[in-house]
């Protein structure tokens, strides 16, 4: 199906996984081609369920969400023309995504049945470089070469724009401000104060969290760790808030061995920055893992071990369907108590 | 001094990794105990929390093999991705040296085989010097692993065949036994060549009933799983008891094959899986998913898949194939997710409803088109004569001696500047 200027296209994308990496990108590329972007709502247990019934019960949690979020944009939006369904195998050389990433739009095909087209974005410089993925992206949709370099580059700066902001923002903020839907809006819920208000903000701890951005900003399925820690009196960085340079240089575990996940690399890099320059600046690390998560279960205990050798303070929060907010709650408020012990004594 | 070296057995494909080391000077080879539930509690004990099955197992056969075999120098396959295996060897040489060990893991390259990385280890496993000298060595280690590998491989597809056949039961499993054991201490070029005829002539001692149609299965799944007898729980024997003829989709041999670009046996699965799987994912994803598509076609009765439980390029091909089913994909299949809590009880109420399901399949589906073959290697074994085979001889009679006189020159070197001095 061609674009034309009578008929905008309609291209549903689901937020689910790199949605909370990637999303500003697609959104700016697919908008610079003149299509009618459609993204389905925030994660609801309804969802969750959905999407663990079709999905093969050994896959991991934030997959079954992916699948999930498919069937609710089909259901909402059923005049969709294409659903967008991205392919991320390597975006650098000697790395890789993880396998889940790599047959992603085959998954959805063959594992939902449905009749709407899926049209797939393919991110490989290991065979072709972006602008070579970005035309053949193009052809699919009847664009010519030099619009598509174009969509790139706008896209491309577009994300950059929205790291910088990022960078001083609120994240999930931003997110939600790509869906205009106004169906979509998110209710904040009020969380409560764990701290009593004589002794709040003087005994601040400072944590970072560790994990994939669909576990990180997915308030669904990590229980809203992030506004949880707040409410705790607690400062939060993530690996978006660390400076853009500490990701130039290339990770090695020692000289035989080389690391080649793409976001494990970042989240090595993470915490072999704060074990080296910004010692000082944290606590304690809680590593988000969702069960299953084949890549987190080797690197987890690399940063576990690491971080038991300087003795920084380490938890990991294993996330599933099944896990349920009050476990979670305990876990962390013992936690950051036990570091409030440590620090102020 | 001589160094002890081992490695993680992986079934009987530790007979060939055996061959490949052995002739290098200055290295003794250790040989690595068969898996017990032991070794596998072990490796999970250490472990972290869902890595998966053949971790542990390999963890567990190193901190066995330290503590009891006195060796503490391992050679282990890495990979470059996207599946986990490439990255056992750093974190299983963090776990061993935090416990107090102090241990040497060698890796070995097998991402792709024609780029020679993975002759590293013959000069970094021993200290005796002299490259020359070396290179003959490794041939020859090279050509025992190869010989025995391929040997290992006509066994254990013998086997799957003719035990669904035998009349008295139980003849297989001590032939292949005995066989196996036979080519483990087999160091003899000589007879090795010949060795087919060693392992034709063996099996046509079983007495068979060659007229019966068995039901005919495809085992395949990921490749530590298929191969290491304990930990699948013997599924080769279990199905070949109950009268199924069992065909194995993995291989050392051919997965080593394969990584050098020339198993076209490979090369045709991946096409016809194309659609379904569009590239290489890691595990044995896009071939399960090709040998699925090839029995449905010809007419198999079952399939199983085996893998590590939260194995992810296998559960990806799980996903698609349980998604395609009843149409397009109609061959009855079975998943078994193997981890260290897997028990032999509530496998066999699967293995029995499963082998009552095909029986009833045969019937009842009007998909299903009988057009069952005797297998080749039937006829192969007990219909065609011996005979004579003159491309054997060309290694034995010229590619040896030739080898053999390489091996002196470094020495009259050696002479030659002593005699200069």
């Amino acid at each position: 199906m061609n674009q034309t200027e009578k008929h905008r296209l309609k291209i549903g994308i689901p937020r689910a996984l790199y949605f909370y990496k990637y999303g500003p990108f697609w959104t700016a590329f697919l908008e610079f081609l003149n299509c009618d972007v459609k993204i389905s709502g925030p994660t609801t247990s309804v969802i969750v369920e959905e999407g663990t019934k079709d999905a093969n019960s050994e896959l991991c949690i934030p997959i079954k969400i992916y699948f999930g979020h498919v069937k609710n944009l089909l259901s909402e939006f059923p005049d969709l023309d294409y659903i967008f369904i991205p392919r991320y195998v390597s975006s650098h050389k000697e790395q890789f995504f993880c396998p889940k990433f790599l047959i992603l739009p085959e998954a959805v095909k063959y594992g939902l049945k449905f009749d709407t087209p899926i049209i797939t974005l393919e991110i490989n410089v290991k065979k072709n470089s972006e602008h070579e993925s970005a035309i053949n992206f193009g052809k699919i949709l009847g664009y010519n070469q030099e619009t598509m370099i174009k969509a790139w580059d706008y896209a491309n700066q577009k994300f950059e724009e929205f790291q910088d902001k990022a960078y001083e923002g609120d994240y999930i903020e931003l997110l939600d401000e790509l869906d205009t839907n106004p169906k979509h809006k998110r209710k904040k819920k009020k969380l409560k104060q764990f701290i009593p208000e004589a002794i709040r903000g003087k005994f601040m701890v400072n944590i970072l969290v560790l994990g994939h951005s669909y576990n990180v900003y997915e308030t669904h399925i990590n229980r809203d760790l992030i506004g949880r820690l707040e409410a705790m009196d607690c400062n939060v960085t993530t690996i978006e808030k660390l400076p853009k340079s500490e990701f130039s240089e290339k990770i090695t575990i020692n000289e035989q061995y080389h690391q080649y996940w793409q976001s494990e690399d970042e989240i090595l890099k993470t915490a072999r920055y704060y074990l080296r320059d910004g010692k000082n600046t944290i606590d304690g690390v809680i590593f988000l893992i969702s069960f299953a998560c084949g890549p987190d279960s080797l690197i987890q205990e690399i940063v576990m071990r690491d971080m038991k050798k300087r003795k920084i303070s380490y938890l990991d929060l294993v996330l599933d369907e099944h896990s349920g907010e009050s476990g979670l709650i305990t876990r962390i408020e013992s936690f950051t108590d036990m570091i409030r012990r440590k620090k102020y004594n | 001094m001589v160094i002890r070296v081992s490695f993680p057995s992986m079934g009987w494909s530790k007979i060939a990794f055996k061959g490949l080391y052995r002739p290098i000077p200055g290295v003794e080879v250790v040989d690595p105990p068969v898996v017990t539930r032991d070794i596998v509690e072990l490796g999970a004990k250490y472990s972290p929390e869902f890595v998966c099955l053949p971790f542990k197992v390999t963890l567990g056969e190193f901190i066995n093999m330290i503590e009891n075999y006195n060796c503490n120098v391992f050679i282990m396959s890495i990979d470059c991705g996207p599946c986990r295996l490439g990255f056992y060897a750093p974190i299983q040489e963090r776990i061993l040296k935090d416990l107090g060990y102090d241990v040497t893991i060698i890796p070995i390259q097998q991402d792709d085989l024609l780029d020679f990385q993975w002759l590293e280890p013959f000069y970094k496993i021993t200290k005796v010097k002299g490259k020359l000298m070396r290179m003959v060595d490794i041939v020859k280690g090279i050509r025992f692993a190869f010989l025995k590998g391929s040997f290992i491989e006509d066994i254990t597809r013998y086997e799957g065949i003719i035990r669904c056949r035998e009349i008295n039961k139980g003849d297989t499993t001590k032939t292949v036994e005995k066989l196996l054991k036979i080519l483990d201490k087999e160091w003899d070029f000589q007879k090795l060549h010949q060795f087919h005829k060693v392992v034709k002539r063996e099996f046509k001692k079983i007495p068979i009933n060659r007229d019966i149609e068995p039901l005919r299965i495809m085992i395949a799944g990921e490749n530590h799983i298929v191969l290491e007898p304990y930990i699948n729980m013997d599924i080769v024997k279990k199905f070949g008891d109950e009268g199924i003829e069992v065909h194995q989709g993995n291989s050392l041999y051919g997965w080593v094959m394969h990584k050098l670009h020339v198993n076209f046996k490979r090369k045709t699965l991946e096409r016809i899986a194309k659609p379904y799987i569009p590239m290489d994912i890691g595990g044995e994803a896009i071939w399960v998913i090709g040998h699925y598509i090839k029995c449905q076609k010809e007419g198999f009765d079952g399939f199983i898949h085996a893998y590590p439980f939260t194995c992810m390029p296998e559960v990806s091909a799980r996903g698609i194939i349980e998604g395609q089913q009843p149409d397009p994909f109609y061959l009855p299949i079975q998943f078994y997710s193997f981890d260290e809590h897997t028990g032999y009880e509530g496998m066999r109420t699967r293995l029995e409803a499963f082998v009552d399901l095909m029986k009833l399949n045969r019937k009842n589906n009007p998909k299903f088109q009988d057009n069952y073959i005797e297998p080749p290697e039937i006829r192969e074994i007990f219909d065609i004569p011996e005979k004579y085979e003159g491309i054997n001889t060309f290694f034995t009679g010229i590619v040896e001696p030739f080898l053999n006189t390489l091996k002196i020159l470094p020495k009259l070197k050696v002479n030659k500047r002593q005699h200069e001095k």
